[in-house]
């Protein structure tokens, strides 16, 4: 929930801030109130918030949830799933249930901070374009495109290759293929609410653009912003887990979802647990972060 | 039988020098984007198998007009003089002959295309005897002046064959006595060579060849006298091997000396080791070459012959770069291996399908001696050649530093990719850890690799291993003569470059056993290398063939494979 509750916040705070004639700023509020309601109406939702709840919870105290150590051999190799070891162990004896755990903090922190780096200069770079228009706005738009035609993954695995090893990297070039996408839509949102009324009584009654920006255009941009992004993030970890599962993660033996599932991988016909307790872990949390994402996007139409 | 160990695939298939991709090299972009499916592919491969395997059966069991092999990598380098490389050699096999071969039973020097030859009293000269009526698949005749041109080349080509150049060393020259006579001559005793004759290294090519330039014999345009001419060369994916009906001069250990019974052999490229695994499970492939270990639960126990074979040449090592600051203190490398557990090597990341290593070549490779005496896993010992040698200061993360304030960290650099080598340090870092000694993983892309040699290294730990049926493997690997292929050159340990070169002086088999295991022990006394384990060789093969025939080397020769009736 911790997920959901940055870019929301974020929204709240700068809600609280903006002019009293603000229209758009209304559905967000009602989005959040809405949320429990929402929950208890869709079972989905709600599954999605435990399991994310559970996901907060290795983030912050995973020797809670697995105290066993994650990077040394507990048991025999290629133990099978059992009582003991609830997802079996890998080659060097290590216990794949306390890799997942100890793991995600990794996998979901480098998800958000790819997040965090396309939603800031994503943002920025958009809401610039939109409102400077002219010739900046076709300079950033044109990059933009230049970028939008390279598929995301791709632009990773080639900032990556430049940057190096390691999952704050991973972030790094996961964060930088988001941008483009966000400029669009943060250069979109500008465009609609500089043709509204209110930005025009801002204009005449003098004032000056920058401040129009902060005062107008980010608050009431940040809304749809930020359900994007929340989409995003399950994309994110994903496409985290995808340069991992490339080699370009983690450094052993730090625990990571992606490099774990790439490990497992050749021992899938003798050792199917290696690999796909982290995957389903993994295919879990993007579901959840999507399902959740997406509620609140519906919401945010209406 | 200089191709590099078989379970080093990695390492050995791809044309990198040694010292730029020490460990793995699977990393290229392209190939791990394949992963995810190969992995989907290894999946599905039972089903496909099960809907083309009866439509297959229908047609006929015994036919012989393709062989369709799998090969782990393309090692994009394809001149049987030039590379060190498992695959190049392999295909080396079939298209170019040798002088003389290595029976993979007994170890012996057995005819090929020299009928006989004599070794004068020193060997230092040896007079061949050659097969007549050999041709080259251009029509060309095979004479002694094709053996002299042949190794005056190996000599000329200098570094892009320096296997070749340990091989020859102190060659004085070729003299052709007669058509049929030819006469090689060294500066001094040579003992190695005519075991040296026996790989793909000194194989006899063409006239026509040997006048191309380096680069495009390597790019495949080949001719030798083998029992297959390279008819195509896809970088990448394939290799087609095409049939000489009129082939009749197969190795004395065939049981098939004539022409071979496959018309063509169909090579691919399937560089995920599951998928390589799933091919030859799926019939998608009829045998499939230097299968990973992992992969063993998947293609043992069902419709496969799965061989397993003990490579001979070098165990799978790591090996200290000896300038680098921590490793110049003997004490830090001569702590190493009792602080190694190979049993639990063996056990955990080979899961008991291999060997500790009892020496520095592997137990089954002629002239080895068992030094297990230095390879004891003796956590207290370890401790105590530190403790002794001021590393006495046990720090809260467990790792030593000495007076100086030096922190006992060592560090390999690889080439990032899901390998088992990977696994394999893993465990060592938690073995060393219990004595003390920190062990650092750097993976790198292949760029990045490439950006230091094995005489400017950043990090303290390299491996290398060289296969050959012959003791004087040591001599490239351990010395200090091979620029890009010995360890220790520009850093020479002159003991032990001594005890090397009588292994290539020496001519007596129980003289040269004793200066094997004298080098070893020098090298193993002083903690020059830290062997690990002695890698096996696997091959699986559909039941539809019938005769599997793999060399000294455990190479696949396909003029004796034959299919089932």
């Amino acid at each position: 929930m911790s997920v959901l509750r940055d870019p929301v916040g974020a929204v709240g705070t700068a809600a609280g801030t903006a002019p009293g004639t603000d229209p758009s700023r209304t559905p967000v509020r009602a989005s959040l109130r809405g949320l429990p309601r929402a929950v208890a109406s869709h079972p989905g939702i709600a599954a999605a918030s435990v399991f994310l709840l559970l996901l907060v919870g290795w983030v912050l105290v995973p020797d809670l949830f697995a105290p066993t150590d994650p990077v040394r051999a507990v048991g025999p190799s290629l133990a099978p799933p059992s009582g003991r070891f609830w997802f079996g162990t890998d080659l060097n004896g290590r216990d794949v249930y306390s890799r997942v755990v100890h793991g995600a903090r990794s996998s979901l922190l480098a998800g958000l901070v790819a997040v965090l780096i396309s939603l800031v200069c994503g943002g920025l770079l958009g809401m610039i374009a939109g409102y400077a228009g002219g010739i900046l706005d076709a300079v950033i738009s044109r990059a933009v495109e230049v970028l939008v035609s390279i598929p995301g993954l791709l632009l990773s695995l080639a900032i990556i290759s430049a940057l190096g090893f390691g999952v704050d990297k991973v972030a790094i070039a996961v964060g930088i293929s988001g941008i483009p996408g966000m400029v669009r839509i943060a250069r979109a949102e500008t465009l609609r609410i500089i043709g509204l009324p209110y930005m025009d009584a801002a204009t005449t009654s003098g004032t000056r653009r920058p401040v129009a920006i902060l005062t107008h255009v980010v608050p009431n941009a940040s809304g749809a912003i930020a359900v994007v992004a929340g989409i995003d993030l399950g994309g994110a970890i994903l496409a985290v887990a995808s340069l991992s599962f490339l080699g370009f993660g983690a450094v052993p033996p730090q625990p990571e979802w992606g490099s774990q599932i790439n490990e497992g991988r050749t021992y899938i016909a003798s050792a199917w647990w290696w690999t796909l307790f982290p995957s389903l872990v993994a295919a879990l949390t993007v579901l959840s972060v999507n399902r959740i994402s997406r509620g609140i996007g519906t919401r945010e139409v209406r | 039988m200089l191709t590099t160990l078989v379970m080093l695939v990695a390492v050995s298939v791809r044309p990198s020098a040694p010292q730029v991709v020490p460990v793995s090299p699977s990393s290229r972009i392209t190939r791990r984007s394949l992963a995810g499916l190969a992995a989907l592919t290894a999946v599905s491969a039972p089903l496909l198998a099960a809907c083309s395997g009866s439509s297959a059966g229908g047609s006929g069991s015994a036919d012989t007009s393709v062989l369709k092999v799998g090969f782990p990598e393309d090692s994009e380098n394809y001149d049987p003089h030039q590379p060190p490389y498992t695959v190049s050699r392999a295909v080396a096999r079939q298209i170019a002959d040798t002088l003389v071969d290595q029976d993979p039973g007994s170890g012996k020097i057995v005819p090929w295309l020299a009928e006989s030859w004599e070794v004068n009293a020193d060997s230092s000269q040896f007079t061949f005897h050659l097969r007549d009526g050999v041709t080259f698949s251009d029509g060309t005749a095979f004479t002694a002046t094709s053996v002299k041109k042949n190794f005056d080349r190996v000599v000329d080509l200098g570094a892009l064959a320096y296997i070749g150049a340990s091989h020859l060393r102190g060659y004085k020259g070729t003299e052709v006595v007669d058509e049929h006579t030819a006469k090689v001559s060294f500066d001094g005793p040579n003992a190695q060579f005519l075991q040296a004759a026996t790989t793909q290294t000194l194989s006899i090519l063409a006239d026509a060849t040997l006048e191309l330039d380096p680069k495009e014999v390597a790019a495949g345009k080949v001719i030798g006298s083998g029992a297959y001419t390279l008819e195509d060369y896809t970088p990448g994916k394939t290799i087609t091997l095409k049939r000489r009906d009129d082939y009749a001069w197969g190795s004395s250990v065939y049981d098939n000396k004539k022409a071979a019974a496959y018309e063509s052999i169909a090579i691919s490229f399937i560089p995920d080791p599951t998928t390589l695994a799933g091919a030859v499970s799926s019939g998608q492939v009829d045998f499939a070459f230097l299968l990973d270990t992992s992969t063993l639960p998947a293609v043992e126990g069902g419709q496969l012959e799965v061989s397993k074979n003990p490579t001979r040449g070098i165990s799978f090592p790591l090996i200290p770069l000896v300038y680098r600051p921590l490793l110049e203190h003997e004490a830090v490398r001569r702590a190493i291996n009792p602080a190694t557990d190979r049993a639990e090597i063996a056990k955990r990341i080979y899961q008991g399908e291999v060997e500790p290593a009892t020496g520095l070549l592997t137990a089954s490779t002629p002239g080895s001696a068992d030094l297990s005496e230095f390879l004891e896993h003796d956590p207290e010992k370890a401790e105590k050649i530190l403790e002794d040698a001021g590393w006495s200061t046990v720090g809260e993360d467990g790792i030593r530093t000495n007076d100086a304030g030096d922190r006992l960290s060592l560090s390999i650099q690889y080439t990032s990719g899901n390998t088992v080598y990977e696994q394999l340090f893993q465990l060592l870092q938690t073995q060393w850890k219990k004595v003390g000694i920190e062990f650092e993983l750097k993976p790198v892309t292949e760029a990045q690799a490439s950006e230091s040699g094995l005489y400017d290294a950043k990090y303290d730990l390299s491996t290398w291993t060289q296969g050959r049926a012959d003791p004087d493997v040591l001599r490239v690997v351990y010395s200090s003569f091979y620029e890009n292929q010995s360890f220790f050159y520009g850093h020479p340990i002159h003991e032990i470059d001594d005890a090397l070169l009588a292994l290539q002086s020496t001519t007596d088999a129980d003289e040269r056993a004793a200066a094997s295991e004298k080098a070893q022990r020098l090298l193993l006394e002083g903690g020059y290398s830290f062997p690990l384990v002695d890698a096996i060789s696997v091959s699986a093969d559909s039941k539809s063939i019938r005769g599997i025939r793999l060399d000294a080397e455990n190479k696949p020769a396909f003029a004796d494979f034959a299919p089932a009736s």
